[in-house]
């Protein structure tokens, strides 16, 4: 276990109700990610994970088409910074990570985004942004969770948990 | 006439495949890496990502096209290569192996575009097709409207904006507990279904954007099996395959025959791996009747990734005087 | 003889081109940008048409394995695997920090080439000598370490040992190139690594020693984690 001792798993929670909210909420997000950063997302089919990257790419004012890479397992867009999207839909084993190159992204200069990130635990960086995505039991919204690793990552949630919605 | 040979490449994701096509129809050879082990044939096993495999299948696969081909290097006019969209690390591999190619045997170097191959899979085995046609090109990765003026000159009318109709089909065949390749398993399970039985919705056919969305068709099929679910009701498979494939089938035809309409166009020119589904085969040829248009498919071989396609677009490409320079480079997306 | 070297392991793109031991031409350029991809190609063709050399009279072609960067390290190998096979000549590969090694095997102690890996930690490996040839033994895996683990293993060494790197000062924090703390030296340059020229004299001297690879075979060097350990002692060279 490191020695930083800003690591904390404090949890907050937004209930969306809507696709449009959550691209709004991940566009919000957007606003606050810098080059270096990396957000880790998990939730089953249909919880909306590229829909809530859609919105953060939009709001890193990126003008490429965010669509689902689950065949091609990692897309590369352009915006205030390179934004890296990743997908671990189709990996069979964490090993396959290694195949990818993944540490020019996840230790580069760009925002990454990965979907089915739980498929690789053990290869996130200690100092991250993880997201869970939930549907609630009419299938209607979603809830979805966040739990910040690092003084980084508290400090945006702590700059985007004043919108509408959130909750502890 | 003197003929060409054209030697092409596709490492743009899972596959590693080289053939050698001559005059642009010719099939001389077509290797595909996967289908090499005979293992992996019966076995079912999903093909593995890495890109470390490109590196080491790269080589005996071209030197199996060559051998396959009955010609050596030397007999090669042109070197036809996928330089994107795909996966990056993978692409280089290809690019990296066709530029040394190139350069040593002195001849001219084709970047092809993925999609792009996936129309020319077309044009194996059968004559030219005429410019201007509208491509549909549906597959696991892409699902994609394209105008193609002439050889070489396209314009994306529409595209996916979530998720590619192959890749829905995986998603739900593995949700519906389904073997792998998810696909076929559902066309075949569709036979014996109503395709009416369930009414999933057909996103974007109300609007006259040529775009197309399925991760909303997605989430209603998973929430009427989650509803069914918790009623303790049984899965009638047949029937919610042959209404999920409907669905995708209408979306696609709906679409390709505004853009036809829209832009005056007789011909219709499919590809990808969707193009292999029957259902949607016979559809489009419905409507190709009904509204005068000429539909095309290439064999069902041909329309999952191959190298022969890329050698095909190299050859009319290298005809047209499209080659590219030695600092073509790969491109993701 | 001929050889060509590539290396294309970091930053700094590399070409070589030795004949008979000497180096006939070393072309090095910060990337600054470009992509090797795109430029490994019409350089050595500038090359070619520059020296006058023909490509058809090369006799072998050596290349960096890696460790390095991942994509580098693809573009490198498999424009080696391309022109090694329509050339119809031999192919050797070449590890980064072996090369860098070998570059100083003059040293009076146990040889530490380090390269810098991702955030944090570096790949490295030990090499002791033997015989008045001073043959390198590997004594140690190839590693990639936090520089605290690295530095508590060589601390434990009962000999002087030298680290030599690259471009690792703003890494190891403020040591001086030519520092030293108890038996460990510090011969880190910023710039300069052993390149493509040493590639390719290595490779000529598989060449003759009839060392060469399987061209199908031959991948990027791959440190994982979960790879077995191989303890075993490796001569070299």
């Amino acid at each position: 276990m490191s020695n930083n001792n800003s690591i904390s798993t404090k949890r907050f929670v937004y209930i969306s109700q809507s696709p449009e909210g959550t691209k709004n909420l991940g566009k919000k997000l957007g606003k606050l990610l810098q080059g270096g950063d990396l957000v880790a997302l998990n939730g089953d089919l249909g919880t909306g994970k590229t829909c809530l990257i859609q919105g953060i790419a939009i709001g890193l004012n990126s003008r490429d088409y965010v669509s689902s890479p689950s065949f091609s397992i990692i897309k590369e867009y352009s915006g205030d910074k390179p934004i890296y999207h990743f997908d671990l839909y189709r990996l069979t084993k964490p090993e396959e990570l290694e195949d990818l190159g993944y540490e020019e992204y996840f230790y580069g200069d760009g925002v990454t985004l990965i979907e089915w990130a739980e498929k690789i635990k053990h290869y996130l960086p200690e100092s991250r942004l993880l997201i869970r995505i939930k549907m609630d039991e009419h299938y209607l919204s979603r809830k979805i969770f966040f739990e910040p690793r690092g003084r980084r990552y508290l400090k945006i949630m702590e700059d985007i948990k004043d919108i509408d919605n959130f909750g502890h | 006439m003197e003929g060409k040979n054209i030697l092409g490449i596709e490492t743009s994701c899972d596959e590693t495949s080289v053939a050698i096509v001559r005059n642009g129809n010719q099939i001389l050879s077509n290797i595909i890496s996967s289908q090499m082990e005979l293992h992996r044939k019966y076995g079912g096993v999903v093909p593995e990502i890495a890109s470390r495999q490109h590196m080491k299948y790269i080589l005996i696969t071209c030197q199996a096209a060559l051998k396959q081909a009955m010609v050596s290097l030397s007999d090669i006019d042109g070197i036809a290569v996928v330089n994107g969209p795909g996966l990056k690390g993978s692409l280089l591999v290809g690019l990296s192996f066709a530029k040394a190619l190139a350069l040593v045997m002195n001849k001219p170097l084709i970047g092809i575009n993925h999609i792009e191959g996936h129309i020319f899979a077309n044009f194996l085995n059968i004559q030219e097709i005429k410019t201007p046609f509208i491509s549909l090109i549906v597959s696991g990765g892409h699902t994609s409207l394209i105008l193609v003026k002439k050889i070489g000159q396209y314009q994306i009318l529409g595209n996916t904006r979530d998720d590619a109709a192959g890749e829905v089909f995986d998603k739900i065949a593995k949700y519906l507990g389904l073997e792998y390749p998810g696909g076929p398993i559902i066309e075949k399970l569709a036979l014996t279904g109503k395709k009416d039985a369930i009414h999933f919705p057909r996103p974007l056919t109300k609007t006259s954007n040529l775009d197309f969305s399925f991760s909303g068709l997605k989430t209603a099929v998973i929430y009427f099996v989650k509803k069914k679910k918790e009623i303790k009701e049984s899965l009638q498979l047949e029937d919610i395959c042959a209404s999920f494939q409907q669905a995708v089938i209408d979306t696609l035809v709906h679409k390709t025959l505004s853009a036809a309409h829209r832009y005056n166009i007789h011909r219709i020119v499919i590809g990808g791996g969707v193009a292999a589904n029957e259902s949607l085969r016979k559809k489009l040829l419905e409507i190709g009747r009904k509204y005068h248009l000429s539909v095309y498919f290439p064999p069902k071989e041909l329309c999952t990734d191959n190298a022969g396609m890329i050698a095909a677009a190299g050859y009319f490409k290298l005809i047209n005087g499209m080659t590219d320079s030695f600092y073509l480079d790969v491109f993701t997306e | 003889m001929i050889t060509l070297g590539i290396d294309t392991a970091t930053d700094i793109f590399n070409l070589a081109i030795i004949e008979n031991g000497k180096m006939i031409v070393d072309y090095r350029m910060q990337k600054a940008g470009m992509t090797h991809s795109a430029v490994i190609i019409p350089a050595l063709k500038n090359l070619i048409d520059f020296t006058g050399l023909e490509l058809n009279k090369l006799t072998g072609i050596a290349v960096s394995v890696g460790p390095g960067s991942f994509t580098g390290l693809r573009i490198g190998l498999a424009t080696a695997k391309g022109l090694a096979f329509s050339l119809s000549i031999p192919i050797i590969g070449v590890n980064t920090l072996e090369s860098y090694a070998l570059d100083r095997k003059d040293l009076p102690g146990i040889l530490c080439p380090m390269m810098k890996a991702r955030k944090g930690e570096y790949y490295f490996t030990l090499y002791r000598k033997e015989n008045h040839y001073n043959d390198l033994i590997r004594i140690e895996d190839y590693q990639c370490k936090s520089w605290l683990s690295i530095k508590e293993k060589l601390l434990k060494l009962d000999q002087p040992v030298y680290i030599l790197g690259y471009g690792l000062m703003e890494a190891i924090g403020n040591l001086k190139s030519n520092h030293s703390l108890s038996h460990i030296h510090f011969l880190i340059k910023e710039q300069d690594p052993p390149g493509a020229v040493n590639i390719a004299l290595m490779g000529e001297k598989r060449i003759l020693s009839k060392q060469t690879d399987d061209i199908f075979e031959l991948s990027p060097f791959y440190i994982c984690k979960s790879a077995a350990e191989i303890k075993n002692e490796t001569r070299i060279n």
